[in-house]
């Protein structure tokens, strides 16, 4: 029996992680989005929270416990209910394969960074429901549009994942952070950066915010929901920009990784939460910095930009990485300079295709309004 | 055929997500609604997927939710959502093709029990599974002594595929 | 492997009390006064009306297919993308081969304006 009393508590542990953590990033995302709106966010005036309103997210959670749970007429009864619970147990089941140091991880399944990928659908169908369930116009307008854009961005997520595992020959997690004498961010930028965008459309964030688009369709799929069932969604929500920022971290910015790792074990988990929390950061900074994209610009996005270039980076990647194998260079490190140069030039070409048809876009345009002047 | 039914750990694991997959299925045929019907295949292939992981494959089991999960089932409640757009409508039950379904689910059934019983599996596996068999099996998918051209047919059928399903599904 | 599966599915329990313990919370700790005018419909403060019905486009479907054919095609590269540092360079040729069938299937229906959203 011990030994389950131990699986209980560290699973307890594992799991409380996620709710505190949200207590305190719910009130670095409104304190940062307040000054980029030159505001000032929470604060000592008024009701006090603790000092700089650090408790003000408890006292919102508090707050949100205690109002009414007024379920629409019509609305499946089961179906709506069940809704906020996928939601958040989805973006729960992420934790168990965090890496927070060498030896500290739920579990490290054999199919490990590819068990977090096939999370995302069922939170996806949370959303489903929902969207279904309340029987209204807005939230299955929302529903429709979410879901095209989370099972777009999939793709170039799971494409540019790929390129990672290359390098690694491994899917755990753990072999993933060991395999990283660089960060995969240097030696791979653009698979980096096609899989931060990609992972910035899955979890909803500004600029690709369809799910909630907060002015346009009221709020999207979880309209109907109030007290703590919206609660639940908001609650998923930063859990999983929480979550994914630390699956950021730990496969291009390598993790639990970082000076004196080894001596002091503990360390680990310092270092990827502070990673993890950087990325957090950025995220929350194109919250306040970008407006809101256009749901057929946001799937152009995906299937004529990211998809391909997806793609041909796979190409590149396994030629010149396989390339310079060839050559001698057999460490990473060694291999670094190639990988490196092989994005940029494939930025660079990238770069100039785009200027070219936007371009031939512009002159398109002046042809027509040219045409419209004449009449 | 020779079983040896020893009660341990995994058959407890296996006994009880058999029966949750098959309750989950029956309630799937006899669901009123076509969008509780669809909730309850993905409880079925959550349940296929714990048995690929319950045989130490879970690589497959991953595969499973990826696609049917994730792809299949977002597909059947897209056309569910145009076909019936809101009132989820009750199916009458039963109908007069739900008997003759349940004939030929029925002797599908039994028919693949029987050959299952008789075939002689093999209980020692063919490739010894190493460390690291995920490697193992790429790289018995893409040798050329091994699954290279279907690796390669494949994806020309998912090139037809695509190409297909877009143009018999594209704006007009 | 047995005590791994052991920790998963306590995890997996636990996950499940700690997804539900919010909304049962604030069931218990909710006022209950409902009312039908609490019940209805949201649009805006004002009663619905009209079917309840939303215009859909076949778009949506579209891309639901060509999630299932990407999908399918990346998950058969996993193994290749896994076993890769181990195998010689003919492998690359074919995996280069694979992408480069499917890209062009992209590419096609771009082209052909069959990705497009209206």
């Amino acid at each position: 029996m011990p030994i389950y009393l131990r699986y209980a508590l560290n699973s307890l542990i594992l799991l409380a992680t996620p709710f505190v953590s949200v207590l305190i990033l719910i009130w670095v995302a409104r304190k940062v989005i307040a000054r980029m709106q030159d505001r000032l966010g929470p604060n000592n005036s008024g009701t006090w929270a603790g000092p700089y309103a650090l408790f003000q997210t408890l006292a919102d959670a508090i707050k949100i416990l205690t109002k009414e749970l007024i379920i629409p007429e019509g609305a499946d009864l089961w179906v709506f209910l069940a809704a906020p619970a996928v939601v958040l147990g989805s973006a729960l089941l992420v934790w168990l394969v965090i890496p927070f140091g060498p030896t500290l991880q739920g579990m490290d399944p054999d199919i490990g960074i590819f068990y977090v990928v096939v999370i995302t659908p069922f939170a996806l169908f949370a959303m489903i429901m929902a969207g279904w369930s309340s029987r209204n116009k807005y939230a299955a307008l929302g529903t429709f549009r979410a879901v095209a854009q989370i099972i777009s961005y999939e793709i170039p997520q799971f494409l540019s994942l790929l390129i990672p595992i290359m390098l690694t020959g491994s899917l755990s997690l753990q072999h993933l952070v060991l395999a990283q004498q660089l960060p995969f961010a240097l030696v791979l930028p653009i698979p980096a950066l096609i899989y931060f965008l990609a992972m910035t459309a899955e979890v909803g964030r500004l600029p690709f915010e369809q799910a909630e688009a907060d002015a346009e369709i009221v709020a999207g799929y979880f309209t109907e929901y109030s007290g703590m069932m919206f609660g639940s969604f908001y609650l998923a929500e930063f859990i999983n920009n929480f979550s994914v920022s630390l699956i950021f971290a730990t496969l291009f910015l390598g993790g639990w990784r970082g000076p004196w790792v080894m001596e002091v074990p503990l360390l680990g988990p310092v270092w990827l939460l502070l990673k993890g929390f950087l990325v957090f950061l950025v995220l929350m900074l194109f919250w306040g910095a970008m407006p809101r994209l256009r749901i057929d610009q946001i799937l152009n996005i995906n299937w004529k930009f990211l998809t391909p270039l997806a793609l041909v980076m796979l190409i590149v990647v396994a030629w010149v990485n396989r390339l310079a194998f060839d050559q001698g260079a057999t460490t990473l490190v060694a291999r670094a300079p190639w990988l490196f140069a092989a994005n940029l030039v494939v930025g660079l070409v990238t770069i100039g295709l785009l200027k070219l048809s936007s371009q031939r876009a512009q002159r398109r345009r002046d042809a027509q309004s040219f045409e419209l002047l004449r009449e | 055929m020779g079983f040896d039914v020893s009660f341990g750990f995994e058959q407890i694991a296996f006994l009880l997500t058999a029966a949750l997959t098959l309750a989950a299925a029956l309630a799937m045929v006899f669901s009123r609604q076509v969008f509780h019907a669809i909730l309850l295949m993905i409880a079925v292939f959550v349940g296929v997927a714990t048995f690929y992981v319950l045989l130490g494959v879970s690589f497959m089991a991953g595969m499973q939710l990826f696609i049917y999960v994730g792809g299949v089932s977002v597909l059947a409640v897209i056309a569910i959502m145009v076909t019936r757009g809101f009132m989820g409508s009750d199916r009458p039950r039963p109908a007069r093709t739900t008997y003759g379904a349940a004939i030929v689910a029925g002797s599908v059934f039994i028919g693949l029990a029987w050959l299952i019983l008789r075939v002689p599996w093999p209980t020692v596996p063919l490739v010894a599974a190493s460390e690291n068999d995920l490697a193992l099996l790429g790289q018995v998918l893409v040798s050329r002594a091994g699954f290279v051209v279907p690796f390669e047919l494949s994806s020309l059928l998912l090139f037809v595929v695509l190409l297909g399903a877009l143009y018999i599904a594209r704006e007009r | 492997m047995l005590e791994q599966y052991g920790f998963v599915v306590i995890f997996f329990l636990l996950t499940a009390v700690f997804a539900v313990a919010p909304v049962v919370l604030a069931w218990i700790l909710s006022p209950k006064k409902s009312s039908s005018r609490k019940r209805e419909t949201y649009e805006s403060g004002l009663r619905t009306f009209g079917k309840t019905w939303i215009e859909f486009k076949p778009q949506y479907y579209l891309y639901a297919l060509a999630y299932v054919v990407f999908g399918v095609e990346s998950v058969l590269l996993l193994p290749w993308a896994i076993a890769y540092v181990f195998l010689p360079f003919y492998a690359v040729v074919e995996a280069t081969l694979f992408l480069l069938l499917l890209g062009f299937g992209l590419v096609y229906v771009w082209k052909k304006g069959w990705l497009h959203w209206m």
